[in-house]
């Protein structure tokens, strides 16, 4: 019952959190140089053409009206019209919103499952080779441009090696499956096609152990200290010096109250990826949320970057309400 | 003499350190016999928690350690894999330090003892024996505690708790290291006695490492006094207090607050101006979750006058803190009034409280908690003279004059708390806070954190401040011997309630309340009779 009233009440927050930031984007955003309209009319319009397209826009207007619009739109699940291809935002998000998501989850869960079984790994082998490498590799996968990274995995399993997939999408044009809830690894078990699933799921691979490897390295760290700090407290040793055996020691005792320190962190660096796949989704020719914001970017498509900022500010919020919940289960001190 | 079920001999345990090696302990020898209590006693430094970790091989990376540990014919130093783990909890039960840290934070407290059952003696009714190992130790309502989390549980349970976890698979020796760090005078004794209660059925055997030479006589048949890694002195208990060999024997029990002690100054100040009173002062903390806690502090009348000295005395928990931050204006009373310089503190919001902070100072517990690691002890003092005093030649003046006055020779102020022992430490807390002139001091346990020695020499410089009788001084403690000495009145202060105040030697003499004579008796003292 506390926890539902917990959730109800961050879930609560979440209104003021993204009225918020819906008017910073909304007014930052025309601070920007640069004029939508002149992109999208023909080269040879008049002044009167550009007027009337600015009107259609409903741009003429002023930017606090326009932003009551926008309010308004929202409120009944209108997120506008893209300014340059003149799509509802709502079936670019539904479109694009899941193979972000799908990539950066997997991405995510590959990580975790990383930095805890190799921070722990070197944590209990301290100072000796397993550690060192595990340190070594840490940074290294920190200072890796990740589009460098995604270029010479391409050019290792897909040119040399060839055991994967070309860059060019999330699944072969053979395997192509109707979309249901956007998730391709989902959408292909819906259909049935085991085919597609695998074949998907190839398509998935590089991109994700690509992101996985940046991402890591910072959680590889904090597991891998916290861990240190474990071993080192007296609630490990007096177990220890109890007699525990030593596969209660790492389960019960290690493992326990490391893992507890993760879900912050975690939830920072998945929120980060929200915004920050973009590269890799170029890479990779993902058709995922990064491109689509980069392209509303450049050509000042403000509906297009509102709904961008809105949906990475309610991920933030979702995201670390989970971190929270998890936190909370993992160790009984923290309240909810 | 029996057989020895725990014979040590001519061990030494040398510590790497980035400042070089660390001779922890130089060659000691010590027995234990079935049935016996030993007491080790020495400060810190000396090398004592030592002997404990090397019984259960959990020395310091990389340390090397030499000599003979044998625990009835058993080779301890040679004991590694299964074996070791077989003897660790099995034949030894280390007792750690601050049971808060060394139990597990994310199982409850039945889980704990049932993963040591598993380890030793698997087999049916685990749950039924963790509340009966609960039980043996004296906890209530074992059924409900095992599934407590361990900060679920006050100090004097968590102590008990950890005392079943090292019995649970019933070791022939108990190792209990500084078992009462941390617990107030009522609490220490229950624990000894329940610690000692374990030799006393049999062949089982019982180590208490402490630096409280006054709480280890009261139960321990024997005791080894450790200094710098050596055994200085050894002996039945009786003999070592009342005819002590080592010079450094002499001066641990020279050092044991003297409850007969009495204040040498008359209490004549009584006609000093006020400085502050408290008038029916209620404060009570927010809860969490609905529901009315009992108030942390409630009904509390107080006048404080120059040249008063007045020791708030409690067991921990009792409001004690609180009463002292409410005083320092850190808190706001939800009742009563507080009223400082003809101000009502208790009414002002924080930043108008926060102007009268140079009237009013205070010394912390720990001082190395409360002093920036960072910062020279020069920055450390003129911190609050800045406030009264711009000109920086004479701040500087002040400084010096302030250190002298501690008792620290004015070299020090390049220092950084790193490089000062614990007294010292204390002594710049000291300065820090009489360098504006105050005209309140509180004082929160000053010298509770310090080795024995150094708390007599820094309870008498205490004193000596006091009885200038310039400003006022609030002494928080929870040992009404050290207070005895120091203070002209005594305020008793039990769940949040004053039960009793009064002239200090009225309340020795004639104590009304039984909490006060509950703190009487449980005040350390050297027992010579007890064995």
């Amino acid at each position: 019952m506390l926890v539902a009233a917990f959730i109800a009440k961050r879930l609560a927050l979440l209104i003021p959190v993204l009225i918020g930031v819906s008017i910073a984007s909304f007014f930052l955003i025309r601070l920007i140089p640069g004029d939508p309209v002149l992109l999208i009319v023909p080269e040879t319009a008049t002044d009167a053409d550009i007027a009337a397209a600015r009107e259609r826009l409903g741009l003429d207007q002023p930017i606090p009206v326009q932003y009551l619009r926008y309010l308004g739109g929202l409120l009944q699940g209108d997120f506008g019209t893209s300014i340059t291809t003149n799509r509802p935002i709502a079936t670019d998000l539904a479109q694009r919103l899941p193979m972000t998501l799908e990539l950066i989850t997997f991405a995510m869960l590959l990580a975790l499952a990383v930095s805890v079984a190799l921070g722990v790994y070197a944590a209990r082998r301290l100072n000796r080779l397993p550690d060192m490498l595990t340190r070594i590799g840490a940074i290294v996968g920190n200072s890796l441009p990740e589009f460098w990274l995604g270029i010479m995995l391409i050019l290792l399993f897909y040119q040399i090696l060839g055991i994967a997939p070309a860059p060019t999408g999330r699944i072969g044009s053979d395997f192509a499956v109707p979309t249901v809830t956007g998730l391709i690894t989902v959408d292909t078990l819906l259909a049935g096609r085991w085919d597609s699933f695998v074949n998907a799921l190839s398509h998935l691979a590089l991109p994700v152990v690509t992101l996985a490897i940046v991402i890591s390295a910072p959680m590889i760290r904090s597991v891998r200290a916290s861990a240190i700090e474990v071993m080192q407290s007296d609630s490990y040793r007096c177990a220890a010096a109890h007699g525990l055996p030593e596969r209660k020691l790492v389960n019960g005792y290690l493992m326990r109250q490391t893992l507890g320190r993760l879900p912050a962190l975690a939830a920072l660096v998945f929120g980060n990826l929200i915004g920050g796949s973009v590269l890799i989704e170029f890479v990779f020719s993902w058709q995922g949320l990064g491109q689509w914001a980069l392209r509303g970017l450049q050509v000042r498509d403000y509906p297009v970057i509102q709904t961008f900022v809105l949906v990475t500010a309610t991920a933030y919020v979702l995201v670390f309400l989970i971190a929270d919940i998890v936190q909370a289960i993992l160790d009984p001190r923290v309240r909810i | 003499m029996s057989a020895a079920l725990l014979d040590i001999r001519d061990l030494k345990v040398s510590i790497p350190t980035p400042q070089g090696i660390v001779e922890a302990l130089r060659g000691v020898s010590l027995h234990v016999a079935p049935g016996e209590v030993l007491g080790v006693v020495g400060e810190s430094g000396g090398g004592k928690s030592m002997i404990a970790r090397t019984l259960t091989h959990l020395l310091p990376y990389r340390a090397q350690a030499s000599g003979s540990a044998t625990l009835s014919g058993t080779d301890i130093m040679a004991l590694q894999g299964e074996a070791l783990r077989q003897f660790r909890g099995g034949e030894v039960g280390l007792c750690f330090q601050s049971p808060r840290a060394a139990l597990n934070p994310v199982r409850t407290v039945g889980d704990q003892l049932v993963d040591r059952f598993r380890a030793h003696a698997p087999g049916d009714g685990l749950k039924r024996r963790a509340i009966a190992a609960l039980a043996a130790v004296g906890l209530r309502a074992p059924e409900t505690l095992i599934e407590y989390f361990p900060h679920q549980l006050s100090g004097g349970m968590a102590q008990r708790v950890m005392i079943a976890l090292s019995l649970s698979c019933n070791p022939r020796l108990l190792v209990a290291d500084e078992p009462t760090t941390g617990l107030d005078v009522t609490l220490t004794g229950e624990i000894l006695d329940l610690i000692a209660a374990q030799a006393r059925d049999g062949d089982r055997a019982v180590m208490i490492i402490s630096h409280d030479l006054a709480a280890l006589t009261k139960v321990c048949d024997r005791l080894v006094v450790m200094e710098k890694g050596l055994i200085v002195e050894t002996g039945a208990t009786r003999q070592l207090i009342t005819a002590p060999q080592s010079p450094y024997t002499r001066r641990l029990i020279a050092a044991v607050p003297d409850v007969t002690t009495r204040r040498t100054t008359s209490p004549e100040s009584r006609d000093g101006e006020t400085v502050m009173t408290l008038r029916d002062v209620e404060v009570r903390y927010p809860a969490r979750f609905g529901g009315k806690p009992p108030p942390a502090l409630t009904g509390v009348n107080l006048d404080i006058r120059t040249g008063d000295t007045i020791a708030v005395v409690g067991e921990s928990g009792s409001g004690k803190s609180t009463l002292s931050r409410a005083i320092m204006g850190l808190l706001r009373p939800t009742g009563g009034e507080i009223r400082f310089r003809g101000h009502t503190l208790s009414a002002m919001r924080f930043n108008q409280r926060r102007g009268l902070r140079r009237y009013m100072q205070m010394v912390f517990q720990d001082p190395f908690d409360a002093l920036n690691p960072r910062m020279t002890v020069e920055d450390i003092v003129s911190d609050p003279l800045r406030l009264t005093e711009p000109d920086a030649a004479r701040r500087s003046a002040a400084i010096d004059r302030v250190l002298v006055e501690v008792g620290l020779d004015p070299s020090y102020r390049t220092r950084r708390p790193h490089e000062l022992s614990g007294g010292q430490a204390q002594r710049v807390g000291l300065a820090r806070a009489l360098s504006i002139d105050p005209e309140l001091v509180v004082l929160d346990e000053p010298a509770s954190a310090l080795d024995v020695t150094v708390q007599a020499q820094l309870l008498d410089l205490i004193r000596r401040l006091t009885e200038r009788r310039d400003r006022a001084y609030v002494m928080v403690s929870h040992d009404l011997a050290t207070v005895r000495a120091l203070c002209d009145r005594i305020v008793v202060i039990d769940a949040g309630r004053i039960v009793e105040q009064g002239a200090t030697e009225d309340i020795f003499t004639n104590p009304s309340s039984p909490k006060t004579r509950a703190l009487l008796d449980a005040a350390p003292r050297l027992h010579v009779d007890a064995r």
